[in-house]
């Protein structure tokens, strides 16, 4: 029996060895399952940022690529300027010398075979030096039109090939060059790819067998890379043997892969979740740079273009979106890998969160920073579960280093000193807005800091401003309204309305008592009476009767009042109250409105609502890496260069930028479908200084509860619809107050 | 010698028990005895557990107008609850055990509630009682006024009504088990001494049935916490005033993290359920005596 049992041992432990050993198949990264990267051995990536200077007359520019020509690093790009009454469209090249200086200049040949511009523009460059530009446009029946624009003298002069292979197609999202001069196209609507000769005549299509929909691609020598989505793999056809040589790679859902080569062989991949490279004769990809710790894992970066640079294993790789360069250099002094962890825990992602990673990444690389989103994705559990896994994870010792509070008891934390102090991490950070980073400071201690805010306004006639101070200030405005009403019903139902006056004027039924909850419900009736309510929103409007409900709520609600602000700008209301809004592209119509109609600004009783509330779990064994982590949130870095975000930030340079920033081509509008329309430009710098001053006197957070609103919304609503009467209403209030205050 | 070899068996016998007994008793001791044991000092501690309190948290649960609210509604819920469905159930099953045809049937019927997902009872319960739901318009189309039931002092009755529709097929089918077990002959003696079916059921049936009633009792207690998952999915954290149960102050200072509230809550609670199913075993158990 022994024997037997030693025997079959013996056998598990050689087929454990051989089954568990390396394996042939070459790994996918990206895919959990079948991850095998292999980390640097020493050394790593690190990234850094080329800022290519604006052209004169130029507010913004877009890249269009970037290539190395005549040994400097070369960036080409466009942009809008100007010129009198219109606007004109120029290509520049920046010329980055090794001293760090940059020379600016127009880029002639494309500026005259391609004055308009199109889409989906690139330039790329071949190993001789040719220069290439490939874009779309419309032809005479509305169909996109490809071309590709070849300078073969360094941009002194170009033409444009009109090989039927260019004709055929629509959209070139891709272009690689080949030693003979042959061009391999990736064609964004049939995900074909096409090599054609030097004129442009297409020789064959390379996605053969199941290779098909081809997002990318990038030639060396005699080989082509392409993104073979078909397959799940990056495919690379050797022109001399015609052969394919598939690397399989488990393709980013969110981001299309951008592919370069370099002359050794090696592929290089960029997309959100890194930078990788597969050798020529190797079976696995590299992870060179972690998405989630560099810029290529932010939401609003979206990898549009990928250099390698000729040099040996570890080439200096550049990848750009349309506004960013970025370069990443292989540092041999770098530290490899962390050696601390963060944690940081939110309940929804957070934009700043995820920029203040790769802020801090780049200052600490020896502390890893992991990001939990508890609501990402579809797991099925309420809020209330993650706050109650959390809190476990906190009374257990184990909670993260760093928490995002929004939507977590917050006062509760503080109440039971779960949260470290920040008045140090705060004091030693870049300037902030003093008024909104104090917003949860008490027994002078600072528990948390919003690292942003969004800002409820209120546009009425000059003279009506403190109408909106209090309740009953509102009321008594809206019942004596002269001729026309003060709000309009478009965007207020009796539900609507309830929920934002429980918002921003809820704080008086926070006594308890049954005399505040009447004073509150009658002067809520007042307002709604004033304001038409029923129990649709727009009842009553022939413009809106065909706009959906949830359509309204959600133009309202989510987005920018634009109801709200149309029925003003329509004549048939005096004033607006907005959602809270969070930058000052938000604010344009609001803005717009006060000036078209000379109304007055104004913000509802000093309240902002405070967003990204960061904290530091006072049992973090980080804890100076989370208050620095703290700081890189409170960054410049972290904060600024987002003019159309969700939130204000409270970095007073980011802040300074925002609004500095000018966007003289944007509009802002709607129409309805009886043809009524409103548009407004950017708003002026009068406008934008008058909103900063106004920001600078906020000193009252509002403190967002959704079980609280939910708990007495019913309550509110059914008061104003008349199902209950004030004192019935008053009564439930009080009795559900009473319950969540003794809690 | 022999005493000594059976002393050893016996040892061999204990081993073996224990070893039988072990993954059983490892999952009890860390699932369920450590952590009632951490529960307990928690109860002594503030809300991180990092001083001790005394019995402070203990003052202000028994002070905390929530907590005093929840326990008179569980109480209350308790009191109702038990005693209908306990004769409800009875009736039910002295019902269907005489009737002998389609027993099968009845007794499945009785029963599918039970295995209805909690979901889909909840659904079942916003069609039915929400305020624009089936029983409003009901009260609409008879020319009176709708109701929202589940925000109102009808809430109640709607979570009793839920609770009995729920539990009542269970405890039929325990009843009829406890009733199957009583010996023909009982009742054919009785029969013989001239006793009449009332007199068989005070005499023979409900004594002989304690021993199930103390299965029923426990159970439908344990039950009847169960349901805070339909008023918790019907009406969410903060229900209407009189469906406020004892899980929902719980659930709520979890999510604040009061722990030191809820140890101590818990502690109190587990002392009171303890001392109800003793006294019930007692009861049940003194009066077997007595036969």
């Amino acid at each position: 029996m022994k024997k037997w049992i030693s025997m079959m041992l013996c056998i598990l432990a050689v087929a454990a060895s051989i089954g568990c050993g390396k394996t042939d198949q070459p790994a996918a990264p990206g895919a959990a399952a079948s991850v095998d990267i292999q980390p640097v051995a020493s050394g790593r990536y690190v990234e850094d940022e080329i800022d290519l200077p604006l052209p004169e007359g130029v507010s913004r520019q877009m890249i269009l690529g970037v290539c190395r020509l005549s040994g400097a690093l070369t960036a080409f790009t466009a942009a809008y300027f100007e010129e009198g009454d219109a606007w004109g469209f120029r290509y520049y090249r920046h010329t980055l010398a090794a001293d760090g200086t940059v020379a600016t200049a127009d880029e002639t040949w494309l500026n005259e075979l391609a004055p308009l511009g199109g889409n989906e523009m690139h330039v790329s460059s071949a190993p001789d030096g040719t220069l290439y530009m490939y874009f779309s446009d419309y032809d005479e029946h509305d169909r996109q039109q490809a071309h590709v624009l070849v300078s073969r003298d360094n941009g002194a002069s170009g033409t444009a090939l009109t090989g039927g292979g260019v004709a055929a197609m629509g959209t070139i999202t891709s272009l690689g060059v080949l030693a003979d001069g042959s061009l391999a196209t990736a064609n964004f609507y049939d995900g074909s790819l096409l090599l054609l000769d030097s004129s442009g005549n297409r020789i064959t299509d390379l996605t053969s067998g199941n290779r098909g929909q081809v997002s990318a691609c990038a030639a060396d020598g005699g080989s082509v890379a392409f993104a073979a989505a078909g397959i799940g793999a990056v495919s690379v056809y050797r022109q001399a043997e015609q052969t394919y040589a598939d690397f399989p790679f488990a393709f980013s859902e969110h981001s299309a892969p951008q592919l370069a080569m370099s002359p050794d062989g090696a592929v290089f991949l960029a997309d959100s979740t890194g930078l990788y490279r597969h050798a020529a004769d190797g079976t696995i990809w590299e992870q060179l740079v972690d998405g989630s710790t560099s810029t290529l894992g932010l939401p609003n970066f979206y990898a549009a273009f990928l250099t390698a640079e000729e040099g040996g294993a570890y080439p200096t790789l550049y990848v750009s979106d349309l506004s960013r360069l970025l370069v990443y250099r292989f540092d041999p002094a770098a530290v490899a890998s962390a050696d601390k962890e963060l944690t940081v825990f939110s309940l929804t992602d957070n934009d700043t969160v995820r920029q203040a990673i790769v802020a801090f990444s780049r200052q600490r690389p020896d502390v890893r920073v992991t990001y939990t989103v508890a609501m990402a994705g579809a797991s099925g559990g309420t809020e209330q579960d993650y706050i109650k896994a959390l809190n476990t994870e906190l009374l257990a010792g184990t909670g993260p280093d760093i928490l995002i509070l929004d939507g977590l008891p917050i006062d509760s934390y503080m109440e039971k000193d779960v949260l470290l102090d920040l008045s140090d991490a705060v004091a030693g950070a870049e300037a902030g807005l003093a008024n909104i980073l104090s917003a949860y400071e008490s027994d002078g201690r600072l528990y948390a800091v919003p690292t942003g805010f969004t800002l409820p306004l209120a546009v009425s006639p000059k003279g009506t401003e403190t109408a909106f101070s209090s309740l009953s200030a509102l009321a008594d405005a809206a019942e004596h309204a002269d001729g026309l009403p003060l709000l309009s019903n478009c965007a207020f139902s009796f539900k609507t309305l309830s929920l934002y006056l429980i918002k921003y004027y809820g704080g008086a039924l926070m006594t308890g008592d049954t005399a505040s909850a009447t004073a509150f419900l009658q002067d809520a009736r007042r307002i709604a009476a004033a304001t038409g309510c029923t129990a649709r929103m727009g009842d009553g409007w022939d413009a809106l009767k065909d706009v959906p409900q949830d359509e309204m709520y959600e133009d309202f609600h989510v987005y920018i009042s634009s109801p709200q602000v149309f029925a003003c700008a329509s004549g048939l209301a005096q004033a607006v109250i907005t959602h809270p809004l969070g930058s000052v592209a938000d604010c344009m119509q609001t803005l717009g409105l006060a000036d078209r109609q000379s109304l007055s600004a104004v913000s509802i009783n000093d309240q902002y609502v405070p967003t990204g509330v960061a904290g530091v779990n006072k049992a973090s064994a980080e804890q100076e890496a989370a208050t620095a982590f703290v700081q890189a949130l409170l960054s410049f870095d972290a904060q600024g260069g987002n003019q159309y975000g969700y939130q204000f930030p409270v970095n007073e340079q980011a802040l300074s930028e925002m609004f500095a920033y000018e966007n003289e081509g944007a509009g802002s509008g709607f129409m309805l479908n009886d043809g009524t329309d409103f548009m407004v430009e950017w708003p002026s710098a009068a406008q934008r200084e008058k909103l900063g001053a106004l920001i600078r006197t906020l000193n009252k957070p509002i403190t967002e509860d959704a079980a609280l609103t939910d708990m007495l919304l019913p309550a509110v609503e059914g008061c104003l619809d008349g199902s209950s009467t004030v004192g019935q209403a008053a009564d439930t209030i009080v009795s559900l107050l009473s319950t969540y205050l003794s809690e | 010698m022999r005493g000594a070899l059976q002393k050893r068996n016996r040892r061999r016998e204990a081993w073996t028990a224990l070893a039988f007994l072990l993954p059983s008793l490892a999952g009890l001791i860390g699932m369920f005895l450590l952590p009632t044991a951490d529960v307990v000092r928690r109860s002594f501690f503030s809300a991180m557990g990092n001083s001790f309190v005394g019995l402070e948290n203990y003052g202000t649960v028994l002070k905390n107008a929530s907590f005093r609210l929840a326990l008179a509604n569980t109480g209350k819920f308790l009191i109702v609850c038990i005693p209908l469905l306990l004769v409800l159930s009875l009736t039910v099953a002295l019902l269907l055990y005489r009737q002998k045809r389609m027993q099968d049937l009845f007794r499945t019927t009785y029963l599918l509630p039970l295995v209805i997902p909690v979901t889909s009872v909840v659904l079942i319960i916003q069609t039915v009682f929400q305020k624009n739901g089936l029983l409003s318009a009901l009260c609409e189309a008879t020319g009176r006024t709708p109701v929202d039931w589940l925000n109102s002092q009808y809430a109640f009755g709607v979570l009793v009504a839920c609770y009995l529709w729920k539990n009542l097929g269970y405890h039929v089918i325990l009843w009829m088990a406890g009733l199957a077990a009583i010996p023909d002959s009982l009742y054919e003696a009785a029969h013989v001494d001239g006793a009449n079916a009332r007199q068989c059921f005070f005499h023979i049936t409900l004594p002989q049935l304690r021993s199930t009633l103390f299965v029923t009792t426990v159970l439908a207690l344990i039950n009847s916490f169960k349901v805070f998952r339909e008023a918790y999915l019907v009406a969410g954290q903060y229900p209407h005033a009189s469906i406020y149960m004892l899980q929902h102050v719980l659930s709520n200072w979890f999510a604040n993290l009061d722990m030191q509230k809820i140890s101590a809550a818990a502690t109190l609670l587990m002392a009171a359920i303890l001392l109800i199913v003793l006294l019930v075993q007692r009861i049940s158990g003194a009066k077997e005596d007595t036969v």
